[in-house]
C-alpha cells in the first residue's frame, strides 16, 4: 500500500512534468517552425502593406526599440535612486519599518495590472498632457512597470556586496556619496544591467501600457517630437491583427511577427544570462 | 554606512530619497487617481453598481457583475488547471530530480514565462480555440470564444509562476530533514508530502496566491479568445454551460474600445474607472497575501 | 524481538556471527574512488568503532549500511553488504523495511517541527502502521530507552525544538528506538554536544547494547575506548579511504601494528 502510494506519487509528478516540458516544447516549436517560414531578410527591413496584414515589420521593430530605449532611459537612475534608498539611505535598524513598507509597495506596484498602467497613461499623457498618442508616454509607462523589479534585482545586488570594500574606502577617508560612485555602483553594476535587460525584455513584450496612450497599428513612421508622434510597436501590431485573422496570408505574416518578437525578448534574456552567471561564480568565490 | 562627514548637502542622497518618492507618488497617485475618477458612478449609482447584472453604457445601466463573474470564472479554471500542474511538477523537480536536471527543467519552464503575454493570445486565437469546440461539443458552443478558452489560456501562463515558485518552496526545507525521514525508513513519497510539503505549506499557497493574482491582472490574452460579450449571468453558477459560452471580465472590459469613447461622458468614464478601482483593489490584496506567506513562513524558520 | 514480519530470517544469532557485514565495500563518487575494498563485522550486543580523520570516508561508509548511499545518485557501490547472511543490495530488498531495521543517528539532531510525542512516533507509526491506543505506550518505551522519560514525561505535547540540543539527540535516538531496530548506526552523535550530554550518551550506548548491535563513528579516540568492543580505523591512502587496523579494542590501541595508525595514536591526548 505504502510502495503503490509512493509509485503513484512518482508517475503522477512525472506526469506533470512531462506535460509542463511538452507545453515549452510545443510552444516554442510552434512559432518556430511556423515563423521560420515566414521570417528572412525582407520580413524585417520592409514595411507593412495590404492594411498591415502583409508586408514587413521594419518600423515595428524600430517603434518597439525606440520604446525599450526610453524605458530604459526612464527606468535605470529611478531604479538606482530606489535600490540606494534602500540599501544605504535607509539603512539601519531604525529605519527597518520604512524599508518593510518600501518592500510591500514594491511588491504591490508589481502585481499591477499593465492594462491599468495604460488607462492612467491614457489620462495623464494623452488628456491632462494634452500629449495625444506618444511614444513617450509609452516609454515612461514601460519604464514605469518594469522598476519594482528592475529595484529589488539591485537591492538584492547591493545587499549581497561584501562589506570588506565599503569599509576599505571608508577607511580611506571617502565620503559616503563618493563610496557610492566609485565602490557600490560600479561593483553592482552587474546586478542592474541584467535586471535591465530581464525588465527590458519583458516591456518589449507588453501591450496594454501601450494600448491607450503611445500605439497605432498604421499611420506612423519614425516619430518627429513629443505630441501626436505614435509609434507603431510589434506587441499592438500583433494584437490588432489577431483580432481579425481568418486570412491565412495574415496568419502567416502574424507568426512571422510573433517570431520576431519573441527573438527580440529572448535576445534580451539571454543578454543577461552571462551577466548573471558571472554574479553567481563571484557570489559561489566569496 | 553613516555619513559621518560634514554636514553637506548629498546631491546623492537628496536625488535618491527624491526619486524612491517620486515613485511612491506614482504608484499611490493611481490608486486615487482611479478612486477619484470612479466618484460619478459611486455617488449615482452606489451598490447598485457592484450589485448589478445589466450593462448597457447607452442608457447608462452600469452594473458589473457579469465581469467579476467572468474574471472568477476565467481565474478559477487557471488555479484549477495550473496549481496541480505546476506543484505536481514542483514535486518532480524538487523530491525526484536529481540536481543538474532540476535546473534544466527550471530554466525551461522560466523561458515559457517570458513569453509575451500577447503571443500567448495569439497562440489561443490559432490554436486552442478549435481545440475547445471540440471538446465542448455536448455544450454547444457558438465558436471557440469561451471563457473556458480564456481560463486555459490563463492556465498556461501562470504554470511557470507557480511552478517555480512552488520548486523553491519545496528546495527550501532542509535536507537533513528529509534524509532523517528516509532513515527512518519513510517512502520517498511520505517524505515529499509528509515532510517537505508540510514545512513549505507557506510557500506553496504563496506560489497559488501570486499565480491568482497575475491571472485576475492579465488583459491581453485573454482579451483575444474570450469572446468579449457583455451582460453574460449565467442561470446556474456551478456548470459547465456558462463557460461555454462567450464572456467579459473586468480586465477585458478595460482594455477594449469603450474606454475610449467613454471619456467625454462622466457618469460612464467613472463605470469604467470603478472597474479600474476593483480590479486594483482585488490584485493587490492577493498579492500583498501571497507575499506575507513566504516572509511570515521564512520567520518562523 | 520484532513485532512485525521481517525480510530474509530473523535469527538468534550466536555471538560471533555477525548481524550486518561489509565485504570488500568500495564507493566512488563519479568514476572516483571514495573507499576501497572495507570489511566490516558488526556482532549483535557488540559495539564496533569505526575512527578515523576526517575526510577517510566514515560517514560515506557509515550510509552505505542503511542504503541512504541510494540518496546521492552520483555515488556507486561495489561490493557487498550482507545482514544475516543475505545481501541488502539484492533488488528484492525492500530499502524502506530495511531501514526501519537498522536505524541511524546524525550528527546534528534532527528534530521534526511539532510535539515530542509526535517525533518520537513519527517514524513507527508510519512504517509499523502502529495503531493509535498502542500510541502511548510505544512513546513511554521508546524514551524510557533513550534515559529522556523522565526529563519529558510532563510536556510530550510540547514542541520538540525547546529541548536542549543534548535532549534533542537523545529524542532521535527514541524516534528511531521506537521502530525497535536490530542495529544502531550512530554517525558522530556527541560531537555537537558538551561535556556532560557526551558522558550521557556513552553511557546509554552501553545500556543500548544489550538490545542492539551498534555501528558508532567518532573522530574521538577515548570515546572508542571507552564504549567500543572492537574498531575498525580508516585512513587515507593515496588519496583514498581505506580500512588500515581492525580488532578488538585493546589489541588495536595498545600494539597497533601499522605506522599509520601508531603515528595518529601517540598524537591523542592521554
Amino acid at each position: 500500500m505504502r510502495k503503490g502510494l509512493d509509485r503513484a506519487f512518482t508517475v503522477c509528478a512525472a506526469a506533470c512534468a512531462a506535460v509542463v516540458c511538452a507545453l515549452v516544447l510545443g510552444i516554442a516549436g510552434a512559432i518556430v517552425w511556423r515563423g521560420m517560414a515566414v521570417l528572412d531578410w525582407r520580413f524585417v527591413s520592409r514595411l507593412a502593406s495590404g492594411g498591415g496584414g502583409a508586408g514587413g515589420v521594419l518600423y515595428e521593430i524600430l517603434g518597439t526599440v525606440i520604446l525599450v530605449v526610453t524605458a530604459l532611459g526612464v527606468c535605470a537612475p529611478l531604479a538606482v535612486g530606489v535600490a540606494l534608498a534602500e540599501a544605504v539611505y535607509l539603512d539601519g535598524h531604525e529605519n527597518r519599518r520604512t524599508r518593510r513598507w518600501l518592500f510591500a509597495g514594491l511588491y504591490a506596484a508589481n502585481s499591477i495590472p499593465s492594462v491599468l498602467l495604460g488607462i492612467a497613461g491614457l489620462i495623464v499623457f494623452s488628456r491632462w498632457l494634452g500629449w495625444g498618442k506618444s511614444w513617450l508616454a509609452g516609454g515612461i509607462l514601460l519604464g514605469l512597470m518594469i522598476l519594482p523589479t528592475v529595484s529589488v534585482a539591485l537591492i538584492e545586488r547591493l545587499r549581497s556586496l561584501p562589506r570588506k570594500y565599503v569599509e576599505a574606502a571608508t577607511g580611506l577617508g571617502l565620503s559616503r556619496s563618493q563610496v557610492i560612485w566609485s565602490v557600490l555602483l560600479p561593483q553592482s553594476l552587474g546586478g542592474l544591467v541584467s535586471g535591465l535587460l530581464l525588465g527590458l525584455a519583458r516591456a518589449a513584450g507588453e501591450t496594454a501600457p501601450i494600448l491607450f496612450a503611445a500605439a497605432v497599428f498604421s499611420g506612423a513612421g519614425l516619430p518627429a517630437g513629443v505630441r501626436d508622434s505614435p509609434v507603431v510597436a510589434l506587441p499592438y501590431h500583433i494584437f490588432v491583427l489577431a483580432q481579425d485573422s481568418l486570412d491565412p496570408a495574415v496568419q502567416d505574416h502574424l507568426w512571422g511577427a510573433a517570431a520576431v518578437l519573441l527573438a527580440l525578448v529572448l535576445a534580451l534574456s539571454l543578454l543577461a544570462l552571462p551577466v548573471r552567471l558571472r554574479i553567481h561564480e563571484e557570489a559561489k568565490s566569496a | 554606512m553613516r555619513n559621518t562627514g560634514r554636514r553637506r548637502l548629498e546631491l546623492t542622497r537628496v536625488a535618491s530619497l527624491g526619486f524612491t518618492a517620486l515613485a511612491a507618488l506614482v504608484f499611490l497617485g493611481m490608486l486615487v487617481l482611479f478612486g477619484v475618477e470612479s466618484l460619478p458612478v459611486w455617488r449615482h449609482l452606489g451598490l447598485g453598481y457592484v450589485t448589478g447584472t445589466r450593462w448597457f453604457f447607452r442608457v447608462h445601466e452600469f452594473g458589473i457583475l457579469p465581469m467579476v463573474y467572468g474574471t472568477l470564472a476565467v481565474s478559477a479554471v487557471a488555479l484549477l488547471v495550473a496549481v496541480p500542474l505546476g506543484v505536481g511538477t514542483a514535486f518532480f523537480t524538487a523530491e525526484v530530480l536529481p540536481r543538474r536536471a532540476r535546473r534544466t527543467v527550471k530554466a525551461a519552464v522560466e523561458l515559457l514565462a517570458g513569453v509575451p503575454s500577447v503571443i500567448y493570445g495569439l497562440l489561443g486565437v490559432l490554436l486552442l480555440r478549435d481545440f475547445v469546440v471540440k471538446l465542448l461539443a455536448h455544450w454547444d458552443p457558438l465558436s471557440g470564444d469561451t471563457l473556458l478558452t480564456g481560463g486555459l489560456l490563463l492556465a498556461v501562463m501562470i504554470v511557470p509562476t507557480v511552478m517555480t515558485l512552488a520548486d523553491d518552496a519545496l528546495s527550501g526545507v532542509p535536507a537533513d530533514h528529509r534524509m532523517a525521514a528516509r532513515a527512518l525508513g519513510l517512502t520517498r513519497a511520505e517524505t515529499a508530502l509528509q515532510v517537505a510539503a508540510r514545512q513549505a505549506l507557506p510557500g506553496l499557497v504563496s506560489a497559488a496566491l501570486l499565480g491568482l493574482g497575475r491571472a485576475l491582472g492579465e488583459t491581453i490574452a485573454v482579451f483575444l479568445v474570450i469572446g468579449r460579450q457583455d451582460n453574460q449571468w449565467p442561470e446556474r453558477l456551478l456548470s459547465v454551460q456558462p463557460l461555454a459560452n462567450a464572456g467579459q471580465t473586468l480586465t477585458t472590459k478595460l482594455g477594449g474600445s469603450e474606454t475610449f469613447i467613454a471619456y467625454g461622458d462622466p457618469l460612464h468614464w467613472g463605470a469604467i474607472m470603478g472597474l479600474g478601482l476593483v480590479l486594483f483593489v482585488v490584485v493587490t490584496a492577493v498579492s500583498l497575501a501571497g507575499a506575507s506567506l513566504v516572509t511570515w513562513g521564512g520567520d518562523r524558520a | 524481538m520484532l513485532d512485525v514480519e521481517p525480510q530474509g530470517e530473523t535469527l538468534d544469532c550466536e555471538a560471533g556471527e555477525p548481524a550486518l557485514a561489509a565485504e570488500k565495500l568500495s564507493v566512488s563518487i563519479r568514476g572516483r574512488l571514495l573507499l576501497r575494498a572495507v570489511d566490516l563485522r558488526i556482532e549483535p550486543r557488540r559495539v564496533l568503532g569505526i575512527l578515523g580523520p576526517s575526510g577517510a570516508g566514515k560517514t560515506t561508509l557509515l550510509r552505505c549500511l542503511n542504503r541512504l548511499s541510494d540518496l546521492v545518485p552520483e555515488l556507486t557501490v561495489a561490493g557487498d553488504v550482507r545482514l544475516h547472511g543475505k545481501s541488502i543490495y539484492d533488488r528484492t530488498v525492500d530499502v524502506d523495511a530495511l531501514r526501519t531495521r537498522i536505524g541511524m543517528i546524525f550528527q546534528q539532531p534532527v528534530v521534526f517541527p511539532g510535539s515530542i510525542a509526535g517525533n518520537v512516533l513519527f517514524g513507527v507509526r508510519r512504517t509499523r502502521r502502529l495503531p493509535r491506543r498502542a500510541w502511548a505506550e510505544r512513546v513511554e518505551r521508546a524514551l524510557r530507552e533513550a534515559a529522556l522519560w523522565n526529563e519529558v514525561k510532563d510536556r510530550l505535547r510540547e514542541p520538540a525544538a525547546r529541548l536542549s540540543v543534548g535532549q534533542q539527540q537523545r529524542l532521535c535516538l527514541a524516534r528511531v528506538l521506537a521502530c525497535e531496530p536490530e542495529i544502531l548506526l550512530l554517525d558522530e552523535p556527541t560531537s555537537s554536544l558538551d561535556e556532560r550530554s557526551t558522558r550521557e550518551i556513552e553511557e546509554l550506548i552501553l545500556r543500548l547494547r544489550e538490545r542492539h548491535a551498534i555501528v558508532l563513528v567518532t573522530h574521538n579516540l577515548q570515546q572508542a575506548r571507552r564504549v567500543a568492543f572492537s574498531v575498525a580505523c580508516l585512513g587515507v591512502r593515496d588519496h583514498v579511504g581505506e580500512l588500515i587496523e581492525s580488532g578488538r579494542c585493546c589489541d588495536v590501541f595498545d600494539q597497533p601494528r601499522t605506522p599509520e595508525l601508531a603515528h595518529f595514536l601517540s598524537r591523542e591526548p592521554r
